[in-house]
């Protein structure tokens, strides 16, 4: 029951606390188990790396402070520049590539068609298989013996050197990033298309709808949360990309001439390879900074086009 | 109210964080806990026990089959008063593995190494200098090849035991050789004769324009560098010195071989096949390689007969051959230094590389137990001139060594990525490695 | 349970019509794409050392090499191993099942003081690179004594951002008629959460349950870094004992690999009639 305006000071921060204690006790309830988790193990280690990044730490000798020199160098040096690029290159390339491929063959799949069940998993396997196997296959297969160019000669054109050109390597990586993980995105957008509920669509069909109106007016708009998801993630996700890049370049060393270093790569490099870990962290930073400002941006924009967002 | 609940989260995340960072031990502090309990266990007179940990990654591989484990066993039988904590480790990101467990205050006493990783961390100070220990135990060091003890060496200070090393020789195809009607390469061989060679035995044998056979193949790059006496940098490491003419020849021999002789598979033919492999399908003439490859070339390889001899003489007349090798190291964060020493002596000493040159793992730096073991083990396998191993230790070097070598390599390799492929030419690559270089050096 | 159909810009007219044949033609081109480089692992898998340097490379083993499986099994203690895997896999999936679900409810539904902001800081979590936090990781683990146990590697994977913003999303789009409805009738959050959510969720819970197995499976550097009694390793580390110092046995690394991805398929095939399900909005009018 609500109170009565009376005539009485407002409430203080306690007093409307434990007003609403019940309320708000629920909401901390349900998150506050994983908050503790992730404040533990994520959220500290964060800032532990910010420490570090004010320091030249090798983590063989005890670090030193040295203020801003990573930074300054991050700044001024010229790989920094390559680096980032090659990473909104592979960003820009592969995320929509992913988000339109796996939602147009996440929309063939939700029919009824035989070897559902078999399609499905052929779309999967890809995601689950180790990415030091699949590396290694995709090097050799886009070798001169590979599938890729045995198709180009019988067709009658010269083989292409994908991996080792240092103007196509990047984008051979990328092309395979976007093969090995569409399997994750159509399963995330078979789920949402199932929880578009039945009665609405034999409602819109009963009123006269034709397909492509459900789609555009029911089915899309409540798939916006997962597309919503799928387009933030795959921003997040691909901005650090590092696994296929250290398992496809030779010898590890995001070659040839640094064409497919990627972020991911280069923090990895320095962290572990070259012992300078208040440098990594410094990279991390700087890409964190603009990982949060590209999400910001997405989040800012949600409620103008995501169902359900209050 | 929003706002200062907020503000209370994030002080109560930068105590946190404090707190805990602040128990963070600073790398080389504080040991792990039990090393600290063991060592408040000392008595001044008699043997106490003790108990080293030890890491490794030698003979962790499906050749071997962790033959370390019987050194170590051997060494506790020897040595009851010393338990052993062992743990064998793959050779993957063994380096990764160690470094957290020295920033993360659970570093070993022993820990095996390769020479990058050793002379890393003998620059960091995280590894100790044995010859105090040597020179206080009298152990004789003339047991050893010598350069297997200078490899491990940094700015004087002997920072490893060798435990194994390899080296690199050069493996020829009898049938290709034959078929060419060429006489097989000997130790005489020179650079002249080598490409001569190279370039009568690469053949496009189904005219389709691919060359399917090639003469040789590649070594990685440091070696083309060490053919010519050239250096990466001066000897106080202050400045690079790759533009000087030695390292533009050396390099220029290299990028031939692939560019402009054609004689040695490009980065792109190995990509469908590696050399490995090539020369296990009778692919290479002249195949650069080390004795890891023993066992395997013995069981597949039957359709040509292959024997080995030492690497050519280069275009300077200068003979050398790459040397690795690995060793074993005591952490310098070690409250039980003696007791490590005594552990090192025996895993790098006959014992312990008797039984690991008996599984088959490289070679024992030892001479006794290489020249004795090694070749009575090579009996009935091939290549047959298997002495060529022990003999090439005479002209092996090693890269050259420096705190930043990882990144200076990175520097150079990646300008040599773009000259063999023919982006850039030699002194153009040099001259920007340089580049990137000197700064590195200034630091 | 119906399976719906939705409808797509095509609607097929017969069984057999034009766009159907379409969808299916371009379906198994795609599936063909998505399996090919699997045919070659386990062609290779199943090839003999001196088939892997055949010139020029073919697609069949001639023979057949089954004791590659065999002696991948045994060099490799993959009974052992498999099992480790396995607890700690399974053991990350259910407490992130539980504990994402319940923080995605949260996020999606409750209000409180703070919430934005918080959800902001899950996503912030997400942004940083694994290569610089796995040492200050190690460090806790080590100051919570924790080194070289299954539960320090499970530990801080029971909660990720990822899995709580998947939740939320999917969390947006259930009916608010259920939740008046559960709320009408006495309901408080955490019985609807449990009885109502949940069991009307199972398509995405079976999406992040697979999703999770799949992710802490295959990890490599935090199981190698934490586990070093060699009983307690991890499946994944375990193979990288055919990556020598110099060389590696590929016929036994693309078997290994085989037997690593056949789990999460089984779980992946057991999960399927989780996939297909439909929210039921029948039986709580009223």
């Amino acid at each position: 029951m609500e109170n009565s305006q009376t005539l009485e000071p407002p409430p203080s921060f306690f007093q409307k606390l434990r007003k609403n204690l019940g309320k708000y006790f629920w909401g901390y309830f349900f998150v506050l188990p994983s908050l503790l988790i992730i404040l533990l193990f994520k959220l500290v280690p964060l800032i532990m790396g910010f420490g570090i990044s004010f320091t030249n730490w090798s983590l063989l000798a005890s670090p030193e402070f040295v203020q801003f020199a990573n930074y300054t160098k991050l700044f001024t040096d010229p790989t920094t520049g390559k680096v980032f690029g090659n990473t909104f290159y592979y960003s820009f390339l592969s995320v929509p590539l992913n988000i339109l491929l796996s939602l147009g063959l996440a929309l063939a799949l939700n029919q009824k068609i035989k070897g559902l069940a078999f399609f499905r998993t052929a779309y999967y396997i890809p995601v689950v298989a180790a990415s030091v196997a699949v590396s290694a296959i995709w090097v050799w297969l886009l070798s001169d013996f590979g599938i890729f160019n045995t198709f180009l000669t019988s067709l009658g054109f010269k083989s292409l050197n994908l991996l080792q050109n240092t103007k196509t390597a990047l984008t051979a990586i990328a092309l395979v990033d976007v093969w090995k993980n569409l399997g994750f995105n159509v399963i995330i957008f078979l789920a949402a298309l199932q929880d578009v509920p039945d009665e609405l669509r034999e409602a819109a069909k009963v009123d006269g709808a034709n397909s492509w109106g459900i789609f555009k007016n029911i089915t899309l708009p409540l798939i916006t949360p997962a597309i919503f998801f799928t387009a933030v993630m795959g921003v997040i996700g691909s901005l650090q990309t590092f696994d296929l890049v250290y398992n496809m370049s030779m010898k590890h060393e995001g070659g040839p001439a640094r064409a497919t270093s990627t972020v991911g790569f280069y923090i990895w490099q320095n962290a572990f390879k070259y012992s300078k870990m208040g440098y990594a962290a410094a990279i991390s930073f700087a890409l964190m900074v603009i990982l949060m400002v590209l999400t910001l941006i997405q989040w800012r924009m949600r409620r103008k086009w995501v169902y359900g967002e209050e | 109210m929003k706002k200062s609940l907020q503000f209370v989260v994030l002080s109560a995340l930068i105590v946190m964080a404090t707190l805990l960072g602040a128990c963070a031990p600073v790398a080389t502090e504080a040991p792990a806990a039990v090393d600290v309990t063991k060592a408040a266990v000392t008595d001044a007179a008699g043997v106490e026990p003790v108990t080293i940990k030890v890491v490794s990654f030698l003979t962790y591989n499906e050749n071997a089959d962790g033959a370390e484990t019987k050194v170590v066993e051997a060494f506790q039988a020897a040595h009851p008063e010393i338990t052993v904590d062992f743990q064998l480790l793959p050779y993957a990101d063994y380096f990764t593995s160690l470094k957290t467990w020295i920033a993360g205050g659970t570093a070993p006493d022993v820990a095996s190494m390769d020479l990058a990783m050793l002379q890393e961390m003998a620059a960091a100070g995280s590894i100790v200098d044995l010859n105090p220990m040597i020179e206080a135990d009298g152990y004789d060091l003339s047991q050893y090849y010598q350069s297997t003890l200078d490899m491990f060496q940094n700015n004087g200070g002997q920072y490893g035991l060798p435990a194994s090393y390899s080296n690199v020789v050069l493996y020829y195809n009898k049938s290709l050789f034959d078929a060419a009607g060429l006489a097989y390469p000997d130790d005489t061989m020179d650079w002249a004769t080598f490409m001569d060679y190279n370039k009568k035995l690469t053949q496009d044998t189904n005219g389709d324009g691919t060359i399917d056979i090639f003469g040789t193949s590649r070594l990685w790059w440091p070696y083309y560098m060490l053919l010519t006496g050239a250096t990466p940098f001066n000897a106080d490491a202050t400045q690079c010195t790759l533009t000087e003419q030695a390292a533009i020849d050396g390099f220029q021999a290299m990028v031939d071989l692939t560019l402009t002789d054609k004689v040695a598979p490009s980065a792109n033919d190995l990509a469908a096949q590696d050399d490995w492999h090539m020369f296990e399908a009778g692919r290479i003439a002249m195949y650069p390689i080390g004795p890891w490859s023993i066992t395997e070339f013995n069981e597949v390889i039957t359709d040509f007969d292959w024997d080995a001899t030492t690497l050519p003489i280069g275009p300077t007349g200068k003979k050398v051959t790459f040397l690795f090798g690995n060793a074993y190291s005591v952490l310098s964060s070690s409250k039980q230094q003696e007791a490590a020493f005594e552990f090192m002596k025996f895993v790098t000493g006959p014992e312990g590389d008797q039984i690991r040159q008996d599984a088959g793992f490289e070679i024992a730096p030892i001479k006794a137990v290489a020249e004795g073991s090694f070749l009575k083990a090579m009996e009935g396998k091939k290549p047959v001139n298997a002495a060529v191993f022990l003999d090439s230790a005479a002209f092996a070097e090693s890269v050259p060594t420096h705190a930043r070598w990882s990144e200076i390599a990175d520097a150079i390799s990646t300008q040599l990525d773009s000259a063999l492929l023919g982006d850039i030419t030699v002194p153009e690559a040099m001259q920007n490695a340089c580049d990137t270089i000197n700064p590195i050096l200034a630091e | 349970m119906n399976n719906s159909v939705i409808e797509t810009p095509y609607k097929p007219k017969s069984k057999f019509s034009v766009s159907r044949i379409l969808i299916y033609v371009l379906l198994s081109l795609g599936a063909l794409v998505m399996i090919v480089p699997f045919l070659w692992m386990l062609s290779t898998s199943l090839k003999d050392q001196q088939q892997l340097f055949a010139w020029p490379p073919n697609w069949l083993p001639n023979p057949f090499v089954w004791s590659n499986y065999t002696e991948v099994m045994t060099k490799i203690k993959f009974g052992q191993y498999g099992w480790n895997t396995f607890k700690i896999t399974a053991a990350v999936t259910i407490g992130r099942l539980i504990l994402c679900s319940m923080a995605g409810y949260g996020f999606a539904r409750m209000k409180f003081p703070g919430k934005d902001f918080l959800f902001f800081l899950t996503l912030a979590t997400m942004m940083i690179s694994s290569q610089i936090t796995i040492i200050p990781n190690f460090i806790i683990m080590r100051n919570l004594g924790l080194v070289d146990t299954h539960l320090g590697v499970i530990l801080p994977q029971l909660a990720d951002g990822f899995s709580i913003f998947l939740m939320r999303q999917f969390f947006l789009t259930f009916p608010y008629e259920l939740e008046d409805a559960a709320k009408l009738d006495g309901c408080n959050p955490f019985m609807f959460y449990l009885l109502i959510l949940i069991p009307n969720s199972k398509a995405i819970l079976a999406t992040l349950a697979v999703m999770t197995f799949q992710g802490v499976w295959n990890d490599f550097l935090w199981p190698l870094v934490m586990l070093t009694s060699p009983e307690k390793r991890t499946l994944s580390v375990g193979l990288s004992y055919l990556v020598g110092q110099y060389t590696t046995r590929w016929d036994l690394q693309m078997a290994g690999s085989v037997l690593t991805v056949l789990p999460i398929l089984i779980l992946f095939f057991l999960l399927q009639k989780y996939f297909v399900q439909s929210i039921k909005m029948t039986g709580l009018k009223g």
